[in-house]
């Protein structure tokens, strides 16, 4: 097994000639998970799929990669989910009908969203949709079986186990990751149990199908938290509160898929 | 000034802040990292826009500080050319004209994201820059000031090294001047000496006031790169080959 610090690594060395910096961070990939040379192809890749087709409600994590897929779920009048970078200030919900046409490709940006969309708790998610059709990340690094390595924090496995845990996604919701070909690495990866695997990973030249992706059932693993998260992440607390109220409900009786 | 009596002030000034302050889309809350919009930028930024000296000004430059970016869409839909140094000066600077940003899109490129998206970079090296003015008005923010436009801060702002830059380039001199838009409660009365590469603002511009502090620092000489902190010309490599 490899350690993943140091594929983690690797990848950023070779990463480094095809990313695009981020206004703040630069090229310091430890802190976000950088646009790259190709992802219009990857985008372009992953609308033409069934699963981004036939859905209605997408959530995608605050990467730069995912830029143009944000504003083309807008422009294919999709409602996108997002979460703020860090998961620091929860989530957001930005709605087709709250973009100018014309302005998709700037209302996505960290910088904007939160003023063109607005947040939505926990428990308004919970209302408004209770079934999200597809959920898109980004990482620093995927293995050919799925398991993906983001920037260290597990902000999606946090992202998955509230949304599952919130019962608006369950194990046969696809999850799709956006890399480029440079971040994906043949090796074999040791899988926690809160690993959440992708069930397509998509780059700019080509599509991976992943079977019978790990998609954990078990909620947030609270001890496995960085120090630090409970206390960052407002939207873990919002969870708790949900769960002292008995308003989680994860749907158990989708197909149960293990890794193998 | 003692550093844990100016720690004290602007801990102080932050907690204040908070109140009005918004959230950075990276940072969150976390004022050692950036400086923050606030309520009533858009006033400072309007008050700005009636003076003289941004009326001459062809050129300005701004700094990437989120309390400006109302008044940097302000300069793009006033045709001016804006000079906006990247965050952390990691990439140099950025160059933005009228011509770069759609109509209706101002407010969306004064944004950092924005910045990126529609700025051009604007080179230092003389041989590769349009031959033409620097800029004509430097606008700044800052973390807490006092009152004779004093930054109250632990080493140099980012400022500071963006007016040393250029000044060694000649894109400056020490007559070019200095606006400083803080909220009013980043102002403080406080008895404090610049830092010896500190760049004492000409003139204070808050959502409710405009202050000409009443005494007038000098400008730092060219020799205030060796005054340096080291780390600063390790982590600023265009300040290093300037320093040598």
């Amino acid at each position: 097994m490899t350690d993943r610090n140091q594929s983690r690594q690797n990848v950023w060395k070779d990463l480094r000639s095809v990313a695009r910096p981020d206004s703040r961070f630069h090229f310091d990939f430890g802190e976000f998970i950088t646009d790259f040379e190709g992802s219009d192809q990857a985008t372009a890749r992953l609308t033409a799929m069934e699963v981004y087709r036939s859905a209605q409600v997408v959530f995608i994590t605050p990467d730069n990669c995912l830029e143009l897929l944000r504003a083309q779920t807008i422009r294919d009048r999709k409602t996108l989910l997002m979460t703020t970078y860090g998961i620091r200030r929860g989530f957001v919900e930005l709605l087709p009908a709250d973009v100018p046409p014309g302005l998709e490709d700037w209302a996505i940006l960290l910088d904007v969203i939160e003023r063109v969309g607005r947040y939505i708790s926990l428990a308004e998610i919970q209302d408004r949709y209770p079934r999200l059709d597809l959920l898109v990340t980004g990482g620093s690094a995927v293995n050919l079986q799925g398991a993906r390595f983001g920037k260290g924090h597990g902000f999606f496995d946090i992202e998955w186990a509230t949304l599952y845990s919130m019962g608006v996604v369950d194990v046969s919701t696809p999850i799709v990751d956006v890399v480029h070909d440079v971040q994906i690495v043949d090796e074999p990866l040791d899988i926690s149990p809160f690993d959440t695997i992708c069930d397509y990973i998509v780059t700019p030249t080509r599509v991976i199908h992943v079977p019978s992706p790990q998609k954990p059932t078990g909620g947030i693993y609270w001890d496995y938290l960085v120090p630090g998260m409970l206390e960052s992440i407002s939207t873990l607390k919002e969870l708790q509160d949900l769960e002292r109220a008995g308003k989680l409900r994860p749907q158990t009786t989708g197909k149960e898929v293990k890794a193998s | 000034m003692p550093m844990d009596e100016k720690e004290r002030v602007r801990q102080k000034v932050w907690d204040q802040l908070e109140a009005v302050a918004r959230p950075d889309s990276r940072f969150h809350w976390d004022f050692n990292r950036f400086i923050p919009d606030f309520e009533g930028s858009l006033d400072c930024a309007d008050r700005i826009r009636q003076m003289t000296a941004y009326q001459d000004a062809g050129s300005l430059l701004i700094t990437p500080d989120n309390s400006l970016a109302a008044f940097r869409a302000g300069c793009i839909r006033d045709g001016k050319r804006m000079i906006v140094p990247t965050y952390g000066l990691a990439r140099g600077f950025l160059q933005l004209e009228r011509e770069d940003v759609p109509p209706g899109q101002e407010a969306y490129a004064a944004s950092l994201d924005g910045l990126d998206a529609f700025g051009r970079p604007y080179p230092l090296a003389r041989k590769d820059r349009q031959a033409g003015p620097g800029p004509g008005l430097l606008v700044t923010g800052a973390s807490v000031l006092n009152q004779d436009g004093v930054r109250i801060s632990r080493g140099p702002s980012f400022f500071d090294l963006e007016w040393l830059i250029l000044l060694s380039l000649g894109l400056i001199d020490e007559h070019t001047p200095v606006i400083t838009v803080v909220h009013d409660c980043q102002l403080v009365n406080l008895d404090c000496a610049p830092l010896p590469y500190g760049i004492v603002t000409d003139l204070i511009v808050t959502p409710t006031t405009v202050i000409t502090p009443g005494s007038r620092y000098p400008r730092p000489s060219l020799s205030a790169i060796s005054s340096l902190p080291w780390q600063i010309l390790q982590d600023v490599p265009i300040l290093q080959e300037l320093a040598e």
